[in-house]
């Protein structure tokens, strides 16, 4: 296992040094960072003589070079609109992603589990076709729409909620409901589908010939056997939702990795988008890393 | 058998739960919630705090603060008997937030208005945008290239040091220096040199003769810096905890959730309106709308014109209305008039101009939130030229430039321009250039319109890649006529873009540019507009107001540089 991990680690250092280039070369492409920067109507000399003070006239190739110098010794650089390092912006505002996702991602296993298995029990009735169809509508509808909706339903119309913000566990319900929707839709169809497959098997009927309780059989054989894949999903979703929570972070004005990014990006503010990029590389190289593991105890046959 | 994998799945789901418990716990107590944020200003105002030196920062400002009947101090303070009135709170609702805490490098409206609010300046604009001196006492104009300024004794800054010349100095020779790599420095780089005269008292050397000299002291970017205070701790220090002499000073700043202001006690001027300004930056234009609606925030910017009606027509949280502002922006097409393109033709932008019913745009899309206009200058920058705004701009006449096309050699439908415009930027910009497109199909233009991201139309802009008409706004950031001008009377700034090469407008701006009379000046600015509006480098469309949102327990008079100023606002 050990060894496993090792090597795991070492792709993950690969993957980051292609992550990184990849971005760097994105980033210096969308476009003249001095363009946000100084008055619309500035003059080219002025531009020019900006682009020289920050360094942005060396080759491309240089300043990658001096980026990744200094990205391996975790200095990624001032932001140019901040005038701050652009590392500790980003961590600066990850807590509060990562309370967002955490709380979205707890809601959304919480509504999952129980309505996947429930739907995959009573297949094909009125209330599996209510799930089914429900979470199907949840995939369908865009995250902003979500949002907007929860807004003029709980916060204007009924004032159970704070319209936006942060600071107290109530401007944290309406978002994380926003994302939990979405990814609680994903994983409903798939638990259910998989209980279906396992309810199937050879196992299942064995312990119901040895009459052991329906209970039983669904928690203890059939839900940890279709655990597997839904883990997979589950630990995809954790690098979405710490940053690629943009649209929802913007809606609800909440002051995380996801709204910070789409600002960098509109701002060209390249030394934040590249330490936010790679902080959600890491995130995800290690989300994948865990559920890896996580096979191991749920199905003690799975070995590395 | 059975009661063992029992056993072991509770295992299993106890330690999951656990270590989501354990997870959730560890987020609430990391300092992400905004409790612990809002606690700990040295972490919110630059977490990264790479010194100690910041933290100190954060802590000498507080103890500022704690010296008069702010907050941090009522304990200290016998109580009066008013004092279980309700603080005065005024919060505010911004589309975006502030982008830096260096005043010098910034040109973005909210970033302004902080710094408007906590600064001290040479000169001010007032309510009706007059330059009225702030710090200065007295000035002259020694040489035409040297100005003399003295400034007012006992002005002290929020970590108690007192405001002298030096620090005058200090400021523009910083934002003035060639290799500084601010933004500020493209309106400043005409300083050539500072000079004490004594510690009240400054020279300031222009490269030419600048009459914009007081609008250029009196810009967001010209916030007197404490010269001491940056020298011992550096701009790092600065920027993490602003030291100030403004009316206000700044409590906190948690990026992009909210920041404070609280009335600075040692300021030298009358005393603050407010116990406490909040400014929430709230991206979303319809969250920002029931932020208002709910109470959330007492003022917003930007409304949509499809949120005009839930404003006006609401009555919960005491009600709200529309505020109007008049604004320098000016939505105009860029036209490529370069050799040998199809618009280098002069009757063929007489056509596209008299194709554009401005009058119908104005109170029919925008619902007068715009007035039709014919030159690039807003129209309360000196120097504006009246004969050119309101219903006489809007010459909309389809026939004439149907014969126009006619007369450029052109059946209809055998003109084709290429136009680019920006969708979500400026009120209702993508339908806008739908609307133009439309009334160049109905004289015989083929329009093939591309509407863009927000970003991109400013990376054409700048990068000169626009093609036959570009859609944009433009406003004017000096609030000087020679500012907006500089496109016409600058060869270099044409280039490339509009290519527009007009030796009468260029020997009037580079005239205008260095008249010390005001009057000459304006008078120069007008004939300069009257000129370019007949060439059209640029056809202008509409200069737009700016929409604020209103709680109606408050008075909000806007103002032209959209800027919301608190002691402005009034209680109604």
């Amino acid at each position: 296992m050990g060894k496993y991990i090792a090597k795991r680690l070492g792709q993950a250092v690969v993957v980051l040094l292609i992550v990184t280039a990849i971005i760097f070369l994105l980033v210096n492409v969308a476009g003249d960072p001095t363009a946000n920067m100084l008055p619309l109507d500035a003059s080219e000399a002025d531009r020019q003589a900006m682009r020289e003070a920050m360094g942005l006239n060396r080759p491309l190739f240089i300043q990658y070079m001096d980026f990744l110098g200094k990205a391996i010794r975790g200095d990624f650089g001032n932001s140019y609109r901040y005038n701050l390092p652009a590392i500790n912006l980003a961590l600066q505002r990850m807590p509060v992603s990562l309370q967002l996702a955490g709380t979205a991602l707890l809601f959304a296993v919480l509504f999952a589990i129980p309505l996947g298995i429930l739907s995959a029990k009573f297949a094909n009735s009125p209330f599996d076709l209510v799930v089914s169809s429900v979470s199907v509508l949840g995939r369908a509808m865009p995250n902003f729409w979500i949002g907007i909706l929860l807004i003029l339903l709980f916060a204007v119309n009924w004032k159970l909620f704070p319209v936006s913000g942060s600071g107290t566990a109530k401007h944290l319900v309406l978002p994380a409901m926003t994302l939990a929707i979405q990814s609680a839709s994903q994983i409903i169809p798939l638990i259910r589908s998989n209980m279906l497959d396992v309810m199937q098997e050879d196992y299942i009927r064995t312990a119901r010939s040895k009459g052991v309780g329906e209970g039983v059989i669904t928690m203890v054989h059939a839900f940890k056997n279709a655990l597997v894949p839904v883990v997979t999903v589950v630990a995809l979703e954790i690098p979405g939702l710490i940053g690629g929570a943009l649209i929802t972070e913007t809606i609800f004005a909440w002051p995380g990795l996801g709204q910070f990014l789409i600002q960098a990006i509109n701002n060209r503010d390249m030394s934040v988008v590249q330490v936010c990029i790679f902080m959600i590389s890491v995130i995800t190289l290690f989300a994948n890393l865990v559920a890896d593991l996580v096979y191991c105890l749920i199905d003690p046959r799975i070995r590395y | 058998m059975k009661k063992g994998k029992v056993r072991s799945n509770l295992r299993m789901w106890a330690g999951l739960t656990a270590a989501i418990l354990a997870a959730m716990s560890l987020y609430a107590c990391s300092g992400g919630g905004s409790a612990a944020t809002t606690a700990a200003p040295a972490a919110t105002a630059g977490a990264p705090a790479p010194e100690a030196q910041p933290a100190q920062t954060q802590t000498a400002a507080a103890e500022t603060t704690a010296g008069a009947p702010a907050p941090a101090s009522t304990e200290a303070i016998p109580a009066p008997a008013p004092a279980a009135a309700e603080p005065k709170k005024l919060v505010i609702g911004a589309a975006s937030d502030i982008v830096t805490l260096d005043p010098q490098n910034q040109t973005q409206t909210n970033t302004q208005d902080l710094f408007a609010t906590i600064g001290a300046f040479l000169f001010k604009r007032d309510l009706d945008f007059v330059i009225q001196p702030d710090l200065v006492t007295d000035y002259k104009q020694v040489e035409d290239t040297v100005w003399e300024f003295t400034i007012r004794k006992g002005v002290k800054f929020t970590n108690g040091e007192d405001l002298t010349a030096s620090d005058v100095k200090f400021t523009l020779d910083r934002e003035s220096a060639p290799d500084s790599g601010l933004a500020a420095w493209t309106y400043y780089k005409c300083i050539t040199g500072t000079e004490l005269v004594d510690d009240y008292t400054i020279r300031i050397t222009t490269d030419i003769p600048r009459p914009d000299m007081l609008s250029l002291l009196a810009m967001s970017q010209a916030v007197i810096l404490p010269e001491d205070f940056i020298t011992a701790n550096g701009m790092e220090a600065y920027i993490l905890a602003p030291v100030t002499a403004g009316v206000y000073t700044l409590k906190e700043w948690v990026p992009d959730d909210h920041y404070t202001l609280i009335p600075n006690p040692d300021y030298y001027g009358e005393k603050a309106t407010w116990d406490e300004v909040v400014y929430r930056p709230i991206p979303e234009s319809s969250t920002r709308v029931s932020e208002l609606l709910t109470g959330g925030v007492d003022l917003i910017y930007n409304v949509p014109v499809n949120e005009w009606g839930r404003v006006s027509s609401n009555t919960d949280a005491g009600g709200t209305s529309l505020a109007y502002g008049e604004t320098s922006r000016v939505m105009l097409l860029i036209v490529r008039m370069t050799d040998g393109q199809p618009l280098s033709d002069p009757l063929l932008r007489e056509a596209v101009e008299l194709a554009i019913d401005k009058t119908t745009i104005c109170d029919a899309l925008l619902q007068g939130a715009g007035v039709p206009t014919r030159t690039r200058v807003g129209s309360s920058v000196p120097g504006f030229n009246f004969d050119l705004f309101g219903a006489q701009a809007d010459l909309y006449n389809p026939e004439r430039a149907k014969e126009l096309l006619a007369e450029a050699g052109y059946a209809p439908g055998e003109l084709v321009l290429d136009m680019t415009a920006s969708s979500g930027r400026y009120l209702m910009d993508a339908e806008m250039a739908q609307m133009i497109a439309a009334y160049l199909q109905e004289v015989g233009i083929t329009v093939n319109l591309e509407l863009v991201e927000s970003t991109v139309i400013s990376t054409m802009f700048t990068n000169k890649e626009n093609k036959d008409l570009l859609m944009i706004g433009l406003s004017d950031g000096q609030y000087d006529g020679c500012y907006p001008l500089a496109h016409y009377g600058d060869l270099e700034r044409g280039a490339g873009q509009t290519d527009y090469n007009s030796p009468e407008c260029q020997k009037l701006y580079q005239e205008a540019l260095v008249e010390m009379n005001e009057d000459i000046k304006q008078e120069k600015e007008r004939e300069i507009q009257a000129i370019a509006a007949e060439d059209r480098p640029h056809i202008c469309i509409a200069q737009i107001n700016a929409i604020f949102g209103v709680n109606n327990k408050y008075e909000l008079n806007p103002r032209m540089d959209t800027n919301i100023v608190p002691d402005e606002v009034t209680l109604k």
